[in-house]
């Protein structure tokens, strides 16, 4: 790795260490690999979102040209918004592509994706199922979100009703995960997902 | 004597301790790289940075990093000789202060000066490097000196604290093993005596815990086996209840269990509507469920209708259904009470066609079958249950 992306995380690093989020528990970051390639991030859901109460685990790469090329960020915690895929965790947000800057941290992206939850842009959206559940039906957006946050995150908000629908696919030999997307793909309507499912 | 150098060097390490971490003001700092402004310009928009990083971002990009103002390469770009004075100025110590290097110098210089500084710290092999002192717990941390290994021991408080806790929960699970190891010892006593008996004792920790993690992954499968039973149990027994439904022939009886609460809530609800499960008049033969509810005209009365469902064999028979239907409200034990109606179907009526959706939304019957009151009083529900039978048979 160039000398200059190296020795610029590990000052980062250092500095999102003593931050005042941290102490708060907003944020966290750690080192994967001793030369400083490869970190995770972690960011607390923020209040009065579908997200608060989880906390949401991010794969951080540092190219070699970092910082004149943004780190390639994804969330590793399965999560239901616009702006990140269901399936892959790739997150689209314009600062980690042609937005990025040289003078941005990993400090400022793990604030910049905690701000993305809670203002999602769903007309540039990553995940085209989820944002149009976000045009078209914000409660069950939200109900989708929350019980993601849940199942995934740690979030304390548990909805007996969907549990009961996934567990209704899983005993018909559905694992657990495939009958919680096509449920939250369909509303939750029980009929369609199996429709979808088995078809 | 011995201990005067000592105490100045301890105190030394730690003014050096903060010294080598403490990152440069902000004006003097590059906001690419984070270091020291080397051969620092100023841009038209105002920001420092080193020639060098506003160089390379500017390859490729036309605006500030900072403040994403336009900036052109050849004439937004100044040399800015004033930083580069103050930072001249400034004077650091070495590092390696703690080991006798008493050289200042400028902070741009450090990094190179390490490289040659003759009080850097030999490379020891790695079997002669410090340990950490939580080595026993789990921390694998090594150090090339003393200072080093201080310094690590006061930023990593919690870590190692954490790993004492974990050490000391699993020294109380093993405390509890050896009293669980004497009555390993009596369930040894049927086993075929060891030709080792040393080494058996030997192992005795070993065989505790792989027996332990044998039953444990035994008790893992079986639940597991255990689960996959249940599913399978529960698909056999829906698929027993439809092949009960399939083969009635076309007589089908229904205990409409919870009398009482189901009328009531009808009464609340005249809307409320229960279907019965679907029935065939034979395996391959049409598929029928009976409705009740209230009448919408006279709630007093109960409608008993029968409508026509879809199945997966429908475009096999002739459509519109044609036959005989017999609707009975069965007497538990006064067979002779039981209420009967037979009726013909009717090929113009919309019920007997073939339905579209899962149930034909037009059913056939009565929709004042009998007065509710009448069934109570003559004792038609017993158990606050009513039974229903229904007889369909095509012609």
């Amino acid at each position: 790795m160039a000398n200059i992306a190296a020795q610029r995380i590990k000052r980062e690093f250092k500095e999102v260490i003593k931050s005042e989020e941290v102490a708060k528990c907003a944020i966290k970051l750690e080192l994967v690999d001793n030369n400083y390639t490869e970190l995770k991030g972690e960011i607390a859901g923020p209040p009065d979102t579908p997200y608060e109460g989880g906390n949401f685990v991010l794969e951080i790469k540092v190219p070699e040209t970092y910082p004149f090329n943004p780190p390639k960020v994804r969330f590793i915690t399965k999560i239901w918004h616009p702006n990140i895929s269901s399936v892959t965790g790739a997150i689209c947000l314009d600062i980690l592509k042609d937005q990025w800057a040289a003078a941005m941290t990993l400090r400022t992206v793990l604030l910049s994706l905690q701000a993305l939850l809670s203002a999602a842009e769903p007309d540039d959206p990553q995940d085209a199922v989820v944002a149009r559940q976000y045009k078209e039906n914000l409660d069950m957006f939200k109900l989708t979100a929350r019980h993601w946050t849940n199942a995934y995150a740690g979030g304390p908000s548990v909805n007996s009703e969907c549990d009961d629908k996934i567990k209704r696919l899983v005993d018909m030999g559905i694992e657990e995960h495939q009958a919680r997307v096509a449920l939250s793909s369909y509303n939750w309507d029980l009929e369609r997902a199996t429709e979808q499912l088995f078809s | 004597m011995a201990e005067g150098p000592q105490n100045v060097a301890l105190s030394l390490a730690e003014e050096s301790s903060i010294n080598e971490f403490a990152a440069p003001e902000a004006r003097f700092e590059c906001p690419i790289c984070l270091s020291w402004l080397r051969d620092p310009v100023v841009t038209s928009c105002g920001h420092r940075f080193c020639r060098s990083c506003i160089q390379e971002w500017l390859l490729k990009e036309t605006a500030c990093p900072v403040d994403s103002m336009k900036l052109n390469k050849d004439s937004d770009i100044f040399p800015d000789n004033f930083t580069r004075r103050e930072i001249s100025q400034q004077k650091t110590k070495c590092p390696n202060i703690v080991r006798g290097c008493l050289i200042e110098l400028s902070p741009l210089d450090v990094e190179s000066h390490l490289l040659e500084c003759k009080y850097r710290i030999p490379e020891l092999p790695d079997s002669e490097k410090l340990r950490c002192t939580f080595v026993h717990v789990g921390c694998d941390q090594k150090f090339e000196d003393e200072p080093q290994r201080q310094q690590h021991l006061e930023q990593n408080i919690q870590q190692h604290l954490l790993l004492l806790s974990q050490a000391y929960s699993k020294f109380t699970i093993n405390s509890a093993e050896d009293n669980a190891s004497s009555t390993l010892a009596q369930a040894n006593f049927w086993d075929p005596p060891s030709k080792h008996e040393s080494s058996s004792e030997l192992n005795q920790g070993d065989n505790l815990q792989n027996l332990l993690r044998a039953l444990y992954e035994k008790i893992v499968f079986l639940e597991q086996k255990s689960r996959e039973q249940d599913i399978i149990i529960a698909n056999m027994s829906d698929q027993l209840t439809n092949f009960q439904h399939k083969y009635c022939n076309g007589t089908y009886i229904w205990y409409f269990n919870d009398f009482k609460n189901k009328i009531r809530a009808m009464k609340e609800n005249p809307r409320i509507i229960h279907y019965s499960p679907g029935f065939f008049t034979s395996p391959y033969g049409y598929k029928m469920c009976i409705r009740i509810n209230l009448s919408l005209k006279k709630p007093d009365h109960i409608a008993i209708l029968i409508h026509v469902m879809k199945s997966g064999h429908d475009n096999t028979l002739d459509w519109p259904f044609t036959g005989k239907l017999t609707i009975t409200i069965v007497h538990p034990n006064k067979s002779f009470k039981s209420i009967r109606e037979t009726m013909m179907t009717r090929p113009e009526l919309e019920a007997f066609k073939q339905p579209i959706s899962d149930l034909n939304p037009k059913g056939f019957g009565y929709t004042e079958f009998a007065l509710l009151d009448e069934l109570i009083d003559a004792d038609f529900v017993m158990n606050n249950q009513l039974i229903v039978k229904v007889s369909a048979q095509p012609v």
